[in-house]
């Protein structure tokens, strides 16, 4: 299920919503987890026995490395085996999933298609087969939680239905943000609801509803078909507006779905940590990357690299430019085990160390729209990777953007309607900081005139019911297409 | 002798080779040019050198200001 599919929107969301304000406090965790667990196993219930059995193993694992304090050597032993676990796990659906299709062919009728929610009868692809939802955020969300544990930054959760609703908790299931245990522990007991909170939530949800299905999905029309062709033979202009409609859509959608995850979280009185801050302003690929992801970016500092460097206790100058391209081929191998995401990471990895060795220092003293052709470059021609379905296929796509012949004429894009272009040059505006803007404009206004203020608030509240009503007609008439961060 | 926050001052300075830096205990990654994840690993082994002291894990995470790690520092050398 997804954030914005029809049946959460129409059926799951509703009911939740009604039970969650009906019930008393007592049952409001019971009845998130139960929502959860209907949220999970939609469509694919056999990913609801892999996460329990995650959930059961790390619960005790937890409590076992918080008795194991004061004896360094088992305590390790325990967080080592059960952060190894936790890593098979995820390798193997990753293999499975993403880099051994012809498995998939011959496991179809068995009953471990159902894991992967195979069709009896479909013939799997790298594209149509997914990992069990969540699984890469659970992981990732688990693992934080056994070292924290271990290093005595938080002590164990005690009570298991608790556990399992800080790991599947359904707004943060489809794509994140990751969030730490203890960042979140003291609310699973104690969370404040309020009305201001609640609408202040369903606003959010309705703008990352409106970022998803309005924008990325509008841009996706051209940029799926497009990236459908067995060969990437397009013009050079049309070459590079490809990549560039790709990297709004991966924005919008997987910002989208942010936006949709943190403001039901908020309605529950849930505070996530923000996960993109306009990273498309940045001037730099490091300062992109502390832009873009954040959650992730931040675990991988947290709890590879810092870990790595702290280790070394030395100054040495190549071992940590090393440690920062690893962290960044580690990043990509998250999204999938494939080496488009092995050289995805590659480039950012090597990009950063470039920086950190002088050029971002040069880079700062140069004129600012440089620093930020230079960053969209880097990044853009990155997701030429992220995007392709091969090696050969990205490379043949930045060929064609730098007007390497073709091996055929040139193909045209596909042809699609006004509604994409609008959503495309919506793209290019909201990827600015477009909202801090508007509310540094209209704040002094707000406290000049309470009446206006009024009139102000009642008018965005319109706008996004428009947006809510453009988003509904949208998905029925363009049908639903998952989150893009679903699928990692 | 120097107190911690001049022996720090001093530290950061050679860290991020910025004679201007003045520290307060308010200070934070987003006030000193240059503090990124990975000159805030060569900072803290600077730091653990000067001082002779080493930092646990939790000690390095509850680091959320320039007034915390001299807080930790005071701590471990009192």
């Amino acid at each position: 299920m997804g954030l914005h599919s029809p049946v959460f929107l129409l059926f799951l969301l509703p009911v939740c919503l009604l039970a969650y304000w009906l019930a008393g406090r007592r049952w409001r965790n019971t009845l998130l987890l139960a929502a959860s667990l209907v949220f999970l196993a939609w469509g694919q219930w056999l990913t609801l026995p892999l996460m329990l059995a995650l959930i059961l193993v790390n619960f005790k694992a937890g409590q076992r490395i918080e008795r194991l304090r004061g004896q360094a050597g088992p305590a390790k032993a325990a967080l080592v085996q059960a952060v190894a676990l936790n890593l098979a796990v995820l390798a193997f659906f990753k293999i499975l999933t993403g880099y051994a299709p012809n498995v998939l062919v011959s496991i179809q009728g068995s009953g471990l298609a159902g894991w992967l929610a195979l069709q009896p009868g479909q013939i799997p692809s790298a594209q149509q087969v997914l990992p069990p939802l969540g699984l890469s955020y659970v992981i990732f969300q688990l693992i934080s939680y056994l070292v924290d544990v271990y290093h005595e930054i938080t002590d164990s959760e005690k009570r298991l239905p608790d556990f399992a609703l800080y790991i599947l908790l359904f707004p943060k299931i489809v794509a994140g943000p990751i969030v730490r245990y203890r960042e979140i522990s003291a609310q699973l007991n104690e969370r404040e609801m309020t009305r201001q909170g609640t609408a202040a939530g369903l606003r959010r949800f309705v703008i990352g509803l409106a970022k998803k299905v309005l924008i990325a999905d509008q841009i996706a029309r051209l940029v799926n078909p497009a990236f459908g062709a067995s060969s990437p033979e397009y013009a050079p202009w049309a070459a590079w507006l490809l990549v560039i409609a790709y990297a709004l859509q991966l924005y919008f959608d997987f910002a989208g779905t942010i936006d949709m995850a943190l403001g039901l979280g908020q309605v529950f009185g849930f505070r996530f940590p923000e996960n993109f801050n306009t990273p498309y302003i940045a001037r730099n690929v490091g300062e992109f990357w502390r832009r873009w992801h954040i959650t992730l970016s931040t675990w991988f500092r947290d709890y590879v690299f810092y870990p790595l460097e702290f280790t070394r206790r030395r100054d040495n100058h190549l071992r940590q430019q090393l440690h920062v391209v690893l962290i960044f081929l580690l990043t990509g191998l998250w999204h999938g085990l494939t080496p488009n995401f092995a050289v995805w990471g590659l480039i950012q990895g090597i990009a950063i160390s470039l920086e950190t060795q002088g050029f971002a220092r040069w880079l700062k003293k140069t004129w600012a729209p440089f620093q930020h052709i230079y960053t969209l470059l880097i990044v853009g021609l990155s997701w030429a990777f992220f995007r392709s379905p091969s090696l050969a296929y990205a490379l043949r796509l930045i060929g064609r953007m730098v007007g390497l012949p073709g091996s055929a004429p040139a193909a045209p894009l596909p042809a699609v309607d006004a509604l994409v272009w609008a959503a495309l040059a919506a793209a290019v505006l909201f990827a600015l900081p477009v909202n801090a803007a508007l509310q540094k404009l209209w704040r002094p206004l707000d406290d000049r005139s309470p009446r206006l203020a009024v009139i102000r608030r009642a008018a965005t509240d319109i706008l996004l019911l428009a947006l809510l009503a453009g988003s509904a007609l949208a998905l029925a008439r363009y049908g639903y297409l998952p989150s893009i961060y679903s699928a990692f | 002798m120097p107190s911690i926050m001049e022996t720090l001052t001093d530290v950061f300075r050679q860290v991020f080779d910025d004679p201007g830096i003045a520290l307060e205990p308010e200070t934070t990654a987003d006030d000193v040019e240059g503090w990124d994840s990975l000159s805030h690993v060569n900072l803290i082994m600077a730091v653990e050198n000067r001082f002779d002291v080493r930092f646990t894990p939790k000690e390095v995470f509850g680091f959320h200001n320039v007034g915390d790690l001299a807080r930790c520092l005071e701590s471990k050398l009192g």
